[in-house]
Formats: structure tokens, C-alpha cells, sequence
């Protein structure tokens, strides 16, 4: 994967790809192998958003925030601490899940207690995802910072090139996405679907959609940290990295479909594959709008997503 | 001075920016997270066209490698920015006009504003990368080149200020009433008649026209457009002077834009470097803790100008007429011409409803449904639970479509048109919820659904602003009328979310008169009215028959119909069983079995 | 007819209802209704759509908030508790539509209906005496549960109230979606729960002849207010319904 310090992430997508200039006849395989890791990415956040939204319908924009303190505070404990980097992941990812969740309990509840709408609750969530960067901005400055990870070993699978941090990304996205998937069958993953399906049934069997929203926001939140963490690896945060990854996250789970699980990774992998093939004909500042003409194409053809069902 | 001038141009490119974007948040309640897309689209399209142009082997000493651009004029350039913005906006509001809404457009728009920043920082032969187009020429006014601040704050001034009279204007017209009922009820305002994916469209493009148009003077301002000066952080800092100023109200965008515009200018002076972090942090807290605690912004909507004025005119609605005249039925004003087709022999069915049929998922909900409603009778749909009477007033109105079946209104079919069609050709319907514009005045929620408006069109509105006007008065002074009429006696300017239950009913019933429409479906008038106010709402509607109006509704208690139906169409499992007046129907055996299960 | 007439009833009461008004917002829904449930017995609500018998069963689980009046329930004023507090105390809610998990097995569903009880053993119990009660619902475990028939989907949603460990069952129209060759036979099995297991049931009908066999007693609902109530022996008996809807 290409490293690259992302100048200002906030304005232009940074993909793993390569250049134009290492176009090559097997740049298809190089691609490809890129689209898995991509779209692996995208899978997991595409699961972190849809497992809070599936459920809460919060449009969580504020997610962007979390993503970014995950990696500050993950980034803070190992180099400025000196920590080891085992415990600073696991920090970064305690406070992504105390953050998501405080932010249901502390602004989102009582929101919705005082009639709130889903714009309002919106809105609210982006004066947080402005406020935080901002904030995190003012404590560690505008600079990127690298995570002290150490070098990945390359292989290389016929003509194209991969690193250790490529296979982690892969390996770890799917086995969150299947451990999400598992906990479907546990008795809070069961009470989420309910809530989601039917709030009233679940409200007369007992469920509290109280405490099942923490449950998905904690969830969703840690996907998202591993998500920040994964990031970190390969390139350096800024205070505005968290946009993107949540953007990119949202744009699964609604072309997945929203109420279905398994609609976001799907949705995700196909998206981070077809961005980074489209590089076989397009320059990668056109990837942006690719990403655009799909969700623009897809709004108009099949609003419900790929596994959506046809809203009323 | 000339410091303070330059915070004052700041300041009126935001509330250029947030006066356009209410229309599209605050009136029609749509998010766009694109607003300084459209500007930079305006800002590049003016410095493009105003860039000199390229003489082959003389380089023009432009900074960032563009070759150059069209050497117009700013003002014709200006021109085409505002072309450019709005039509570009108006098709990115493409998949919004038929069915994405909310949080679908949020992303839709969140993900142009994206890739607009992204082209503007990495076409650098068309927009000159990172660093931007530049030298872009200054403005110039009668041949004099504005350079000075002090001099294009009195451009722009003049430009806010015209900004702030359109989006005032359009706001509080009839156009503006359909864009906020589209903010309440989509649905509603179709089936009252009216169009909403022009509105829709419009808006969009309006809302970015003005963009453009503030893009086009910063250019030319700042003798530069840069990616930076254009992407989502100014998105939502516009959305930010919006709702903290609070929707749908200009006077409120005004004072949130002077508020958050002069943070930046303070923190200066105050943090230096980090005063751009420290406005996004001060601006970020401030719009969750608004929308925690006070959603409705600093100046609510119901304090916007026409409220102002309202107070110093003393309401012509309510005074202008005497008192003294009878609510009668005859008074009751009919804005519209009252049908297609010519006079029609009181005999004659007004509408024909043959073989209709329905089926949902294999099931046949409605099957071969055949009956007349004949002119100045109330005839009731009656049956038991899932007999299929709303889904029969849903085939009608073609709020649904019919498998096989047809419609027709004094003989003419209207099964093809859509439920804004239907509604113009003189059949309009209820809801069962109602689906009043809440946070809309009664007077305006009857208004909404007077047919023939020119005001409902921007372009007519501009054309011919004082007949405009005039056709306005006497739009109100016609719903005022209605309400009268169906005895709504609270204040016509109350909000219907402040009216009880009972005179929101009354309301919905003048809003639906108000149509002009011959033929009125109700879907169950009296449910949910207090026991005491049912005596009143009965006689309004057969007031209606009275005058001649075709009634037919749907009424769950057979008390209720035998007070008020002069026929009624039993209906079940999706099929006619029998008609007659409800008496014969009560008395006939089989029917009884059904009705309370075999 | 006030419900203190019924104090010559010998069955216990187990809930009652006083003077309840409610709405939704501004709309107000109930004026004045009162009523009570005996241990076993099943009370039937009949009136005219829109008369306001859901709104009744919602008020009684605590979903709609009281404007005025009192529900006890064995004894203790539970008006203000919340939901969860009345499915802990033995009263079950069953929607009229969406009584059902869709998406989710037989067994999800059920094991959802079971949600607030911590114990697996109490849990393995409950599931062993609905599936003894409705053996097609242990044949059809692993079956999605918007796949089976109208009248198995009936039965789960009365499964997933016994889940709960209900004693008051406040049904939603039942017969909704059913054959009507089936719906003596779900009546039937209502019944059979209230004589074995001392189970009481608010029941809610539109099919007025279905329902008052098994009808203890019977209440009529107009326009948000009682019309009258009398014994299911004596709505059986009445031949003229049309005055009271």
C-alpha cells in the first residue's frame, strides 16, 4: 500500500493506490488485490454506521468524531506516553466506545426525550463533529502525526504488492464483521434486530430501546476505533481524518440497504472494488466521483439499496 | 475602515450564503450540505470567464499554470455563474424530486460537496490546484475598478440586501407556502392540487444561484478562488447561521450570520493561529446545545416578518369584512372555476367508478368495485375492518394504482392522472391523520390549497410583483372566508399545532373545500372529535351537500352514518355487497352476519 | 353500566381500570372508561373502528400516557409504571398487526417473548409449556417466522406472550388474518388458557360473533366511551348489535 501523508484529507479521498506512473499490464491484479483491502475497509465501517443506524435511525455524523479521537488518544498513549502499543490501541478503542456512547446518553436521549426530530438529532451530531476535530485540532496541532507501528514486510502475489498492514486490515475487518454477525444470535444482538423490526412489539416484550441504543452505539463505536487504529498503521492522522471513513461508511449502508446486516460489508467490499478498478480507466482524482456517480445513480434506480426492501 | 470593511464583506458572504440556504433547510425542510459547493462553483465559473485570455506566445502571468481565461466583463460573468450554479444544483436535486428525502439527500449532497473540493484542488489545469485561480480581476462599476473594500462592501451591501428582500419575499409568498408545506406534508400538497417537484427543483437551483452568486464576488473580492475557501467546513458553517438563527426565518439568519461572522475577526485578535479551530469548536457546541435547548433557533419562525407586519396592520383578514354577515353556504366562496365539462343534470352520476380491482401480493384487496356518487348526496362507504374502504378512496384519488378499473369525473376518466391531477379536475380527498401543516398558520394552511395562484410561480412573482400581491390578499382574505364558513372561530393566524383537535378538523375540512373541488372523499371526518364538536362537523358537511358538493366518506360508526349518509355502499372482502340507504342495509340479515362476523 | 356492578363476580379482580382518559396529543382518544379483568376471565371490547378499543389495551400496558384515571393491577397502582415494570409484573400487550417478529426464527421470537427473564432454567421451562400448548411451534422452531400461516402466526405472538410469564394477556384482534374456519379454534385455545392456567385476557374484536362464546363479559365502546357493558351470556343472546356500533 502506497504511503502518503494525506496533505488534508477533508478535501480528497486518500485511496491505497498506486500512481499513474506504476501503470503496468498487471496493474488489473495490483488493483484488485488494492479493491480487497479497500473494500475490506469500507466493509467494516460500513457495519460500525448500519449497526447504530439499522437500529437507532440516528444519522450518526458524529461518528467522524470518535474515528478521529480513537486515533488521537491511540496515537497520544504511544508516542507521547511512550506506552506500548498494544495498551494504546486498547485505549484508543475504550475511548471510542465511552465516547459513542456518552454521546447517545448525554445529547441523543435526552433529545429524543424532548421530541426531537431526526434533523435535529442530525444537526446536533454535526455541531459535534465540528466541535470535536476542532477541539483535537487546537490540543495536538493541524500536522499529521505517524503511529510509531514499525515497518510492514511486502509480498508480492504474482506482479502485485501488498504489506503485512494490508493482510492485519483484511483479516481483522471480516473477523469483526463476523463476530457482529454472530452476536445477531445473542440476547442484545437479538433485542437490536427487534428494536429495528418492531419498537412496539419490543417495547411489549420487555426490551428497553434505551438500553439496546447504548448496546449498538458501544458496538458500533468499537468497530469504528478498529477501523481509526487500522488507519493508523499505514498513514498519519490529521484532526480531519474521520470524515471520510464515515462518509465512505454511510454511502455503504444506505446502497447496502438499510436494515440489512449483511447489506453494508457487501455494499462496502463491492464499493472499494469498484473505485479502485475504476483506476484502470480513470485518474484517481476521479475516484471521489465515482464514489458520487454511484450513490447518485443508485438514489434515483434503487433508493432501497442493494438488500433494502421498498420503503412505504 | 477599510479592516472593518473587509469583516463586513465576510460577514454578507455568509448571509448571502445562509439567506438561500433557509429557503432550502428552513422552508422546505431539505438538508443540503452543499451550499459551498455552489459557491465555489460560481467563484471558479466567474474566474474562469474573467481570467484574460491566452495570446498564443504571450504568457499571461497567471500563478497558478491556467492558460488563461475569456477576458469578460465581471458583471456578464457574474451572469453566467449564477446560470452555471443553478442548473447544476437543479439536476444534482434530480433523484430528491421523486422520492429521496432526509438523510438519503444529506449524504447525497455531503458526497458533491466532496467531489467538487476534490476537482477544484486536483484539475490544476482548469482550476489551477491547490493554490487556486489567480490573478482574478477586480470587480469594476461604471468602467471604475473596486479595489478598495470600502467600496465592494457597497456592492455586496447592495447585493445582500437584495438577497435578503428575494429570500424574504419568496419565503413569505405563495411559492414559500408550498415550500413549507412540502416541509409538512408532501403528500398533502399533492393531493390539494399542486405540483411539488418543480418547487423542489427550483429551490434547489435558487438556493445555489445565489451561492454562485457570492462565489462570483468573492473571486473577484479576493482576486482568487481557492479550494479551501469552498469546501464542507463552509458548508456547515452556513448551516450553522441557519439553524441557529433559526429556520425558516430571514431576520434570525441575519443576526446568527453577524454573530458567527464576527467570531472569527475577535479570535484573532484573541488565539491567533488557532481562531479558525477555536470559531469551529465555539460554532459546533453552539449548534448541539440550539438544538438540545432551544430547536426553534435564536428568532423562531412564527416571529418572522410577516408576523411584524402583522402586528402593525392590525390582520385585514379578520377585520376587513363585517362580522355581521352569515356563515352561510352560499357565502362559501368557490376560487375556482368548478369543473371541466359543462353543466351536468343533477340526475347524472358525478363520478363513475367501474371494475375496479386491487390486488396486493396476490391477495385481491379490492375486487370489481362498480358505483355512481351523485351530486349533492353523501354517500358512506361502510364494512367491516379490511373491507377495503380507504384502500378503495386510495384507487380513486390514484394515491395507489388501480390493476384494472376506471374513474370517470362527469364522464371524463381520470384513472391516468395523478392524485394532483385528479385534485385539479375537481376530486379531492382527506386524510384519516389529517396531515395539516402543522407549523403553518390555519389561514395559510387553507390558502395552500387555493387552486390558480400565480405566486406559486418565482417567475411570475418577479414579473409581476404588486398583482402578486394583490392575488395574495385576496387568496387570504378567501381562506379567512372558509373558516369562517366551516366555523373555525379561533384566530385564522394561529398555528393549527396550537388549535384543538376539533377546529383542526374544521381546518382540514376548509383546506379540502378550498380545493374548489365538486367531488370531496372524506376519510372518517368526526373520528377523534370531541362528542360535543361532532354536532357541528355534521352540519358542515351536509352544508356542503347542500350547496351541491358530491360527498363520499368513509365512517366506522354506523351511528355516525345514519346521522349523516344519504346512501351507502357495503362493502366486503374487497367487493360492493350492496347499496342503499342505511336503514336497508341495517335490515338486511346477511349483511348483519358479516358485518359482526359468521 | 359502571363496572362496581360486577362486585357480585366471585373471581378476584385482577386488574381494573378507573375512569381512564387519554389521546394521542391534542386528539383525545378515551373520555371516561372504566372497567375490570377477574382472574381467568375473558373480558371482550367490542365497539366501531376508531372507537378507541386499542387505546384502550394501550393504556392499560402503559404505551399511551393518562391524561386522568387509575389502572390497578392486583391490587397496586401501576398507572404510572413504565412498560417493562407491567411485563415484569404478568401483563402482556399483543399488537393487532406486527405481533410478530418477521425476520426472526420461531424460536428468536420466542426466546425474545422471554427477554426479561434472567433465569435460562425458568426460561427452558416456559418454552417447554408453550411448545407443549402449541406443538407446531416447536415443529417449526427454525423457521422463519413470517413464513408460517396467518393462524401459526397468531399462535406465536400468543406464545411469545406466555414467554413472558403473562398472567393479563391484552389481545389485539386475534382473529385478524385468520381463516375464518380457523378462528373458532384460536377462540377455543383462548379459552382452554383461561380455565387450566388461571390466565386473563382483555380481548379486543371486531368479529363480534367469533368472540362472545368465549366472552365472560363484555364491554361496548362508542366514540371513546362505554355504551354499556353486560355478561357474554346476555351479548350472546342480543340480536340487534347495529344500535351499539
Amino acid at each position: 500500500m502506497a504511503t502518503r501523508p494525506p496533505a488534508s484529507p477533508r478535501d480528497e479521498l486518500t485511496l491505497p493506490l498506486l500512481t499513474a506512473s506504476d501503470v503496468s499490464p498487471s496493474l488489473f491484479l495490483q488493483l484488485l488485490v488494492s479493491g480487497i483491502v479497500l473494500g475490506s475497509t469500507y466493509a467494516l465501517l460500513g457495519t460500525s454506521v448500519s449497526t447504530i443506524y439499522s437500529t437507532t435511525k440516528v444519522f450518526h455524523f458524529a461518528h467522524a468524531f470518535v474515528y478521529t479521537a480513537a486515533a488521537y488518544v491511540a496515537l497520544a498513549t504511544a508516542s507521547s506516553l511512550g506506552l506500548p502499543l498494544a495498551v494504546a490501541i486498547a485505549a484508543g478503542l475504550l475511548v471510542a466506545v465511552v465516547l459513542g456512547v456518552g454521546i447517545e446518553l448525554v445529547v441523543y436521549r435526552p433529545m429524543r426525550r424532548s421530541g426531537a426530530d431526526s434533523l435535529g438529532i442530525f444537526l446536533a451530531s454535526l455541531g459535534l463533529s465540528i466541535a470535536g476535530p476542532n477541539l483535537i485540532q487546537i490540543m495536538f496541532g493541524p500536522d499529521g502525526r505517524g503511529f510509531p507501528a514499525g515497518d510492514p514486510r511486502l509480498f508480492t502475489l504474482g506482479t502485485a504488492t501488498f504489506t503485512t498492514w494490508d493482510v492485519l486490515t483484511v483479516v481483522v475487518s471480516w473477523a469483526l464483521i463476523g463476530g457482529v454477525l454472530a452476536m445477531r444470535r445473542s440476547r442484545w444482538g437479538l433485542a437490536s434486530i427487534a428494536v429495528s423490526a418492531n419498537r412496539e412489539l419490543a417495547s411489549a416484550v420487555g426490551i428497553s430501546p434505551q438500553r439496546v441504543h447504548v448496546y449498538v452505539f458501544g458496538v458500533g463505536s468499537f468497530l469504528v476505533g478498529v477501523a481509526a487504529v487500522l488507519f493508523l498503521l499505514n498513514q498519519s492522522a490529521t484532526p480531519n481524518i474521520g470524515l471520510q471513513p464515515v462518509l465512505l461508511g454511510f454511502i455503504a449502508t444506505f446502497l447496502g440497504g438499510v436494515g440489512s446486516q449483511k447489506g453494508a460489508p457487501f455494499a462496502g467490499l463491492v464499493l472499494g472494488m469498484v473505485v479502485s478498478l475504476s483506476g484502470l480507466w480513470l485518474a484517481q482524482t476521479f475516484q471521489t466521483a465515482v464514489i458520487f456517480g454511484l450513490l447518485f445513480v443508485f438514489l434515483i434506480v434503487r433508493p432501497q439499496g442493494l438488500f433494502g426492501k421498498i420503503a412505504a | 475602515m477599510e479592516y472593518y470593511a473587509d469583516i463586513a464583506i465576510q460577514i454578507m458572504f455568509l448571509m448571502m450564503l445562509a439567506l438561500s440556504l433557509n429557503l432550502l433547510i428552513g422552508y422546505t425542510g431539505e438538508t443540503s450540505m452543499a451550499q459551498a459547493a455552489f459557491y465555489g462553483v460560481g467563484a471558479y465559473t466567474a474566474g474562469l470567464l474573467t481570467l484574460p485570455v491566452a495570446v498564443a506566445g504571450l504568457e499571461v502571468a497567471t500563478s497558478s499554470g491556467v492558460a488563461g481565461g475569456q477576458g469578460w466583463g465581471f458583471w456578464p460573468a457574474a451572469g453566467v455563474a449564477v446560470l452555471v450554479s443553478f442548473a447544476v444544483a437543479s439536476a444534482i436535486s434530480l433523484p430528491a424530486l421523486s422520492r429521496v428525502r432526509g438523510e438519503y439527500l444529506i449524504l447525497l449532497t455531503l458526497a458533491f460537496q466532496l467531489v467538487v473540493t476534490q476537482l477544484m484542488g486536483s484539475l490544476t489545469s482548469v482550476t489551477g490546484g491547490a493554490f487556486g485561480l489567480t490573478p482574478i480581476p477586480p470587480m469594476t462599476l461604471f468602467g471604475e475598478m473596486l479595489v478598495r473594500p470600502s467600496q465592494v462592501a457597497a456592492v455586496v451591501g447592495l447585493l445582500t440586501v437584495l438577497t435578503l428582500l428575494i429570500c424574504w419575499g419568496l419565503g413569505e409568498s405563495p411559492f414559500g407556502r408550498i415550500l413549507k408545506g412540502i416541509r409538512e406534508h408532501e403528500s398533502a400538497v399533492r393531493a390539494v392540487g399542486k405540483n411539488t417537484v418543480v418547487p423542489k427543483a427550483v429551490v434547489f437551483g435558487i438556493a445555489a444561484a445565489i451561492a454562485g452568486l457570492a462565489g462570483a464576488l468573492n473571486a473577484s473580492y479576493y482576486q482568487v478562488a481557492a479550494p479551501q475557501s469552498f469546501n464542507l467546513d463552509v458548508s456547515i458553517l452556513a448551516i450553522g447561521v441557519v439553524i441557529l438563527g433559526g429556520v425558516a426565518n430571514p431576520l434570525g439568519t441575519v443576526v446568527a450570520a453577524v454573530l458567527l461572522g464576527s467570531l472569527k475577526p475577535v479570535l484573532d485578535s484573541l488565539v491567533g493561529d488557532d481562531a479558525i479551530a477555536w470559531r469551529g469548536v465555539i460554532y459546533g457546541l453552539a449548534l448541539v446545545l440550539v438544538m438540545r435547548y432551544r430547536p426553534q433557533g435564536l428568532i423562531p419562525e412564527h416571529r418572522g416578518p410577516r408576523d411584524l407586519v402583522n402586528r402593525f396592520r392590525r390582520r385585514p383578514e379578520t377585520v376587513e369584512r363585517p362580522s355581521t354577515q352569515a356563515p352561510a353556504a352560499a357565502k362559501a366562496p368557490s376560487p375556482a372555476p368548478t369543473s371541466t365539462s359543462g353543466p351536468v343534470q343533477e340526475t347524472a352520476a358525478v363520478l363513475t367508478i367501474a371494475g375496479m380491482t386491487k390486488s396486493f401480493g396476490g391477495v385481491k384487496a379490492v375486487k370489481d368495485v362498480t358505483f355512481d356518487l351523485t351530486r349533492g348526496q353523501i354517500t358512506a362507504l361502510v364494512g367491516p375492518n379490511g373491507a377495503g374502504k380507504t384502500t378503495l378512496f386510495n384507487l380513486i384519488t390514484n394515491t395507489i394504482r388501480a390493476d384494472e378499473g376506471t374513474v370517470s369525473l362527469n364522464g371524463v376518466p381520470v384513472d391516468g392522472l395523478s392524485i394532483t391531477g385528479v385534485a385539479r379536475r375537481g376530486m379531492a380527498r382527506s386524510f384519516q391523520d389529517g396531515r395539516l401543516f402543522e407549523r403553518l398558520s390555519a389561514i395559510d394552511n387553507v390558502a395552500m390549497a387555493i387552486p390558480g395562484q400565480e405566486g406559486e410561480n418565482p417567475a411570475l412573482l418577479a414579473l409581476r410583483p404588486f398583482r402578486s400581491r394583490t392575488r395574495e390578499r385576496a387568496t387570504r382574505q378567501d381562506a379567512a372566508d372558509l373558516l369562517r364558513f366551516v366555523g373555525m372561530n379561533q384566530d385564522p393566524h394561529t398555528l393549527v399545532s396550537d388549535l384543538s383537535y376539533g377546529d383542526q378538523k374544521l381546518v382540514a375540512i376548509a383546506r379540502l373545500i378550498a380545493t374548489g373541488a365538486d367531488v370531496l372523499l372524506l376519510d372518517e371526518p368526526t373520528s377523534g372529535v370531541d362528542p360535543s364538536a361532532v354536532e357541528h362537523v355534521i352540519d358542515v358537511i351536509k352544508g356542503l351537500r347542500d350547496e351541491g358538493k358530491t360527498i363520499c366518506l368513509v365512517e366506522h360508526s354506523v351511528h355516525m352514518v345514519e346521522r349523516l349518509a344519504d346512501r351507502a355502499v357495503f362493502l366486503d372482502q374487497g367487493q360492493v355487497l350492496a347499496q342503499g340507504s342505511i336503514h336497508e342495509l341495517m335490515a338486511r340479515r346477511e349483511l348483519t352476519e358479516i358485518y359482526f362476523g359468521a | 353500566m359502571e363496572p362496581e356492578e360486577r362486585t357480585s363476580t366471585t373471581a378476584r379482580d385482577r386488574l381494573v381500570a378507573s375512569n381512564l382518559v387519554c389521546g394521542y396529543g391534542k386528539r383525545s382518544v378515551l373520555h371516561d372508561v372504566s372497567l375490570s379483568v377477574g382472574v381467568g376471565e375473558v373480558v371482550t371490547i367490542l365497539g366501531h373502528n376508531g372507537a378507541g378499543k386499542t387505546t384502550v389495551l394501550k393504556a392499560l400496558f402503559g404505551l399511551v400516557d393518562l391524561d386522568a384515571g387509575t389502572v390497578t393491577h392486583e391490587g397496586r397502582d401501576i398507572s404510572r409504571s413504565s412498560t417493562s415494570a407491567r411485563v415484569l409484573g404478568g401483563i402482556s400487550y399483543t399488537p393487532a398487526t406486527g405481533s410478530i417478529f418477521r425476520d426472526l426464527t420461531v424460536r428468536q421470537n420466542l426466546e425474545l417473548g422471554a427477554f426479561t427473564v434472567r433465569d435460562p432454567a425458568v426460561r427452558a421451562e416456559r418454552l417447554g409449556q408453550v411448545h407443549g400448548l402449541f406443538p407446531i411451534l416447536g415443529d417449526r422452531g427454525n423457521q422463519v417466522a413470517g413464513r408460517l400461516s396467518g393462524g401459526q402466526q397468531r399462535l406465536l405472538s400468543i406464545g411469545l406472550a406466555l414467554m413472558s410469564g403473562s398472567e393479563l394477556l391484552l389481545l389485539d384482534e386475534p382473529s385478524l388474518g385468520i381463516a375464518p374456519s380457523l378462528v373458532q379454534e384460536l377462540f377455543a385455545t383462548i379459552r382452554e388458557l383461561t380455565r387450566t392456567a388461571g390466565i386473563s385476557v382483555v380481548l379486543v374484536e371486531q368479529n363480534v360473533r367469533a368472540a362472545l362464546p368465549i366472552a365472560d363479559h363484555v364491554y361496548y365502546l362508542r366514540t371513546g366511551e362505554i355504551l354499556l357493558s353486560e355478561t357474554g351470556a346476555e351479548a350472546a343472546a342480543r340480536d340487534d348489535w347495529w344500535e351499539l356500533f
